[in-house]
């Protein structure tokens, strides 16, 4: 049977339309190739053996 | 193409020259953004939304620079009301492609509809609010807040399947089922609402068994009972309804009442603390009052103290000046200060300094009057002459001349024809001077004048 409350947790407030900018502002928008390029450089950094 | 990681433009290489970066893996992941995508697409034209926003939200992760893969999750968020979550992905689409860019369209589409945007706003205010309210245990006014948000943006679907939850909690089944069917005529796959008719169609199968049976059994017994007469049958119509009736007075009623009377606790409760506070500022602001009129009034005392040492400072200059003004033998100045004089303010010191004063300068200035004003009198010059006797007269009346003011001013106020005033000047001379020359003087006169 359905948890009432279990069930409620899983709804969420909506983003309303006053609040965009501050969405979009305290997002930094990363992706996977964001994660590559930093493992790249973070190799590239150390020192040769 | 050009590398990721330092920008230098690469061929052919799998590896980029100047800083080793891996671009064979670099196109890897770009393929599965856009296999992502792909699979977001089909999704959506199946009408499998929330999947759609799954595969379109990896897509996105893989590779933030995919806009197809933005601006078709933005369009799945707004075919599901969710505007604002619609809106920002449209904006970070324009953030990386600005020309060109479809999610300019849709922007500018919403924004030259503001009523509309409004509309889909307050949708989501009432959503948001219905959590609040479920939160705080008020389902039926969570009810009211999701059907006015879904009349405001019909394919809400969030909105629609909270109020599903709504019902189910209520156990109006049929009703909850209703928006879950509307659910996914929108998102055929929409995991709650999957989840919602599932759980329930388990819950109303064994029912509907049972009520087969029941109905069976009702079968059977109306055959049994086709013996009854039409009265009777009449009668079984009414008790069955008396029945229905009180089985709904035991059961609904008192729900909903319990309900009522929560909502009514809970606003009695605001509205005495309400109250409470409006004592509490009522109290403070008159305690405010009281203090400040307090205040006023000791600043008011202090006012009138310090006007009346203002006063009599002033006035004791003037005492000063006087003095001064008598030395240089300015008698008239120094008689109409001292004149000017509010002998009430002074203190008892200067008082006596002022009389001794005023006994020298009076004298001198009535005398300075007198002479002035005969002067005057003589030439026919009778208004400065009558402002000088009446000067004179106002400073001394018991001088040697005193007599002849009160005859001269008679003489003037005649020349005037102030009959009047000229008769009691004379007789004012008789009465207070009698046997002196004036006294004389002004009984011939006013025996001429009856």
């Amino acid at each position: 049977m359905l948890d009432f409350k279990e069930e409620l947790r899983k709804f969420k407030p909506i983003l309303e339309i006053d609040h965009i900018e501050e969405a979009i502002q305290s997002n930094e928008v990363k992706d996977i190739l964001d994660l590559l390029t930093q493992i790249t450089k973070n190799i590239e950094s150390k020192p040769k053996e | 193409m050009n590398c990721p990681a330092c920008n230098n433009e690469i061929k052919q290489a799998n590896r980029c020259p100047i800083c080793q970066f891996d671009i064979a893996l670099y196109r890897k992941i770009k393929d599965i953004s856009s296999r992502l995508y792909n699979k977001g697409l089909e999704q959506a034209h199946n009408r499998e939304l929330t999947a759609a926003i799954d595969s379109l939200t990896k897509a996105i992760e893989f590779d933030k620079t995919n806009i197809d893969a933005r601006n078709l999750l933005g369009l799945i968020y707004f075919e599901m009301g969710q505007v604002g979550q619609a809106l920002t992905e449209w904006i970070i689409s324009t953030h990386f492609k600005k020309e060109d860019n479809i999610a300019n369209d849709y922007i500018n589409q919403i924004q030259n509809n503001p009523r509309k945007l409004d509309l889909y706003n307050d949708s989501i205010r009432m959503y948001n609010q219905a959590i609040e309210y479920i939160r705080q245990r008020s389902e039926d006014l969570a009810i009211i807040q999701l059907k006015k948000a879904i009349q405001e943006s019909p394919n809400f679907v969030e909105a629609y399947c909270l109020l599903a939850l709504c019902y189910i909690a209520e156990k109006d089944k049929a009703k909850a089922l209703s928006y879950i069917e509307k659910v996914l005529e929108i998102d055929i796959s929409n995991p709650k609402a999957l989840r919602y008719q599932k759980e329930l169609k388990s819950s109303v199968r064994p029912q509907t068994n049972d009520r087969s049976k029941t109905v069976g059994k009702h079968e059977t017994k109306r055959t049994r009972q086709t013996y009854f007469s039409p009265l009777g049958q009449i009668a079984g119509f009414i008790v069955g309804a008396i029945c229905t009736a009180a089985l709904l007075f035991i059961l609904v009623i008192p729900d909903k009442t319990n309900a009522l009377n929560r909502q009514i606790a809970d606003l009695n409760a605001e509205n005495q603390r309400l109250e409470e506070e409006i004592t509490k500022i009522t109290r403070e602001s008159q305690e405010t009052i009281s203090s400040l009129e307090e205040q006023l009034a000791t600043m008011q005392e202090t006012n009138d103290e310090l006007q009346k040492k203002q006063n009599a400072i002033e006035e004791a200059q003037k005492i000063s000046q006087a003095e001064t003004l008598y030395n240089s033998s300015n008698f008239a100045e120094a008689a109409s200060l001292l004149m000017s004089i509010d002998l009430d303010v002074i203190s008892e010191e200067n008082k006596t300094v002022y009389d001794q004063l005023a006994g020298k300068v009076f004298k001198e200035a009535g005398r300075y009057h007198y002479n002035t004003g005969l002067n005057s009198y003589s030439k026919g010059d009778y208004d400065n002459a009558k402002l000088n006797f009446e000067k004179s007269y106002l400073y001394v009346k018991d001088q040697y001349y005193s007599d002849n003011v009160l005859y001269y001013l008679g003489r003037i106020y005649e020349a005037e024809n102030n009959i009047e005033k000229a008769k009691e000047c004379y007789q004012q001379a008789i009465d207070q001077y009698k046997g002196t020359d004036g006294a004389n003087s002004s009984r011939r006169r006013l025996n001429n004048l009856q």
